[in-house]
């Protein structure tokens, strides 16, 4: 029996090859908000199947991760689609990849908060904090507090 | 972290391997006792239901104890359990009230164990009347910027009965916890302003230690109808409004059968170092939404009233010694249904209360849930221990007590009721991270 070619893992797997953020900092084992979930539901009402199924072999049927990412990206088609999908991350909103520079719709008000675009800034939503009162007056942590790496061995 | 949980932040990462401070014991059979758990047992195979489920346990566990009949020096009394003579005095009721804490001039609160002394500020009868044992509840008038009793429901507005009457809250910590503020002098604002971080102790099973416990408590002024139901655990109180004269309040005490609506419990724990938020509530509370109305009353909603806003607090004027007309009374609902899971947990609790006694007046509370850090910090020092991720990513995301966030209830970040997202702007008067407690803003 194949494997399907377009999973939850799978578009983790992939997010995490783009992004160069950890598969576990993206969907947590013990994952109460399930933004992973959110974007791949997204992803999967807005593009076709077929596309999708062959983002997906494109994907696996390279060991190293981030050359199959380079692969796609490169990729007249699926390029776009890869860099909505960045774009779904870094900024929680979904980009068409046929109009790549403006937003449709921000995806939740979960997927504004947990944005990784604020992270990696070391700063914080507009409108949303998770400092205590004062941190401002602070310098703020060192980036590899806020962000986890993808390990290079993490090809699925 | 200490409960075998994966861990998940990119800053707590390598606790994964830390030892454990959990027994592996199940947490299913659960038996009755009068010893807190000091901390979450949960055992692998590790999942969001799973350890939701072990955190409940644990907060039926601490509700049973804390609810246990209490000797007069405030230890549970082995010879009776809970509810055998449908009610009882209870071992929390026995903790300090932040009333006698945080004193006028910042003065040092009798030591733990002192016996209770009402407030000086309260006219002589009115001390009389708690001398001879009833328990205080203060209705507090203006009081910009604190969270006080009165405005628990967020500033938003007081909470009112369908008898028309207001409710009435009240904080107590445990011993570990007053020790920590009382050691520290956290109860002088002076004495704040040298205070670097807070850090109050967490619970560790291991040792079988308690940490730090606050509880929050919702009461409802009792008819005679409502005392002779025997579904509310009572207690004779002096409910004490001070004098106002913006709005114009007439100072007022009178002693009252009051009845338990709401009860949080909240645990630090090495396990959980953003503490265990557990919620309870009496099951007449009120509907849920989209759900119907099966009781045959409720306590915060008129079943003849379905068309009125829902949620919306009574405009001012304000006066707790009043008792409001039926249009002035808000209609409450809940917004977030009891998980099915936690429905049947609460069902194996209630039967186990009615098993001790079929009158118990025990059975007629349910836990609502709890909530829990799914990222917990690496240990008791939360800020320093968790700087990018204070909140732990709590699970579930939303919590309310229909009692006690009665207003904000619902699943906007930052907006709704999160417990440990709120608690986590909490700080001293000396704008320092108070470790998810606002009482020390009552510091004088």
């Amino acid at each position: 029996m194949s494997t399907p070619s377009w999973t939850l893992d799978v578009f983790v797997n992939l997010s995490s090859a783009l992004t160069g953020v950890s598969t576990e900092q993206l969907k947590p084992a013990i994952d109460p908000i399930g933004i992973a979930k959110q974007y791949f539901e997204t992803l999967n009402s807005n593009i076709d199947r077929a596309e999708l199924d062959r983002l997906g072999v494109t994907f696996q049927a390279t060991s190293d991760p981030n050359k199959a990412a380079e692969v796609i990206l490169q990729d007249p088609a699926m390029g776009g689609v890869a860099r909505s999908i960045m774009k779904l991350w870094l900024l929680g909103s979904w980009y068409n990849p046929k109009q790549p520079t403006n937003a449709v719709n921000v995806v939740s008000s979960q997927a504004y908060k947990e944005s990784l675009v604020w992270k990696i800034m070391q700063s914080h939503p507009m409108g949303y904090s998770m400092f205590p009162f004062g941190y401002w007056a602070k310098n703020p942590p060192p980036l590899e507090q806020f962000i986890q790496p993808a390990s290079t061995a993490s090809k699925p | 972290m200490s409960c075998d949980q994966p861990s998940q932040s990119a800053s707590t990462s390598s606790d994964s391997k830390k030892a454990t401070t959990i027994q592996s014991a199940s947490s299913k059979t659960a038996a009755l006792s009068s010893t807190i758990p000091a901390d979450v047992k949960a055992s692998p195979p590790f999942s969001l239901e799973s350890l939701q489920g072990d955190f409940d346990q644990l907060s039926w566990q601490t509700f049973v104890a804390i609810n246990w009949p209490a000797h007069a020096n405030g230890l549970p009394d082995e010879s009776k359990k809970p509810g055998q003579a449908k009610d009882n005095n209870t071992v929390w009721e026995t903790w300090r009230e932040s009333s006698s804490i945080f004193l006028a001039g910042g003065i040092a609160p009798a030591p733990w164990g002192s016996s209770f002394e009402p407030p000086s500020s309260l006219p002589q009868e009115c001390k009389d009347l708690l001398r001879s044992g009833n328990r205080l509840l203060t209705q507090v008038g203006k009081t910009p910027g604190i969270l006080t009793e009165a405005t628990q429901p967020f500033n938003t507005g007081p909470l009112i009965d369908q008898n028309g009457r207001y409710a009435h809250f009240e904080i107590l910590v445990n011993q570990s916890m007053f020790q920590t503020i009382f050691n520290q002098k956290l109860y002088s604002k002076k004495a704040q302003e040298e205070v670097k971080s807070v850090v109050f102790e967490c619970g560790d099973s291991k040792e079988a230690k308690i940490g730090a416990i606050m509880v929050k408590a919702a009461w409802k002024h009792l008819s005679l109808s409502e005392i002779e139901g025997g579904r509310f655990h009572a207690v004779k109180a002096v409910i004490y409004t001070p004098p106002s004269q913006e709005p114009l309040i007439e100072e007022k005490w009178e002693v009252a059968t009051v009845g338990l609506v709401g009860l949080h419990i909240v645990h630090k724990t090495k396990s959980s170092p953003q503490w265990i938020w557990s919620t309870f509530e009496q099951v007449d509370n009120c509907p849920t939404d989209g759900q119907g109305t099966p009781h045959t009353s409720y306590n915060f909603y008129n079943k003849n009233q379905p068309a009125a806003a829902i949620n919306t607090p009574p405009k001012r004027p304000w006066n707790p010694n009043k008792i409001e007309p039926e249009d002035r009374r808000p209609q409450i609902v809940r917004m977030l249904p009891i998980d099915a899971a936690t429905q049947k947990l609460n069902a194996s609790w209630q039967a186990k209360m009615r098993e001790i006694n079929p009158e118990s007046v025990w059975q007629y509370y349910e836990l609502v849930s709890t909530q829990w850090p799914t990222q917990p910090a690496k240990d008791c020092d939360v800020e320093a221990s968790a700087p990018t991720n204070m909140s732990g990513t709590p699970a579930p995301q939303f919590l309310g007590n229909t009692t006690l966030e009665s207003y904000i209830q619902g699943k906007v970040p930052n907006v709704s009721s999160s417990c440990i997202e709120c608690h986590l702007n909490a700080v001293t008067t000396s704008s320092t991270f108070s470790d998810f407690t606002y009482l020390l803003q009552r510091a004088q």
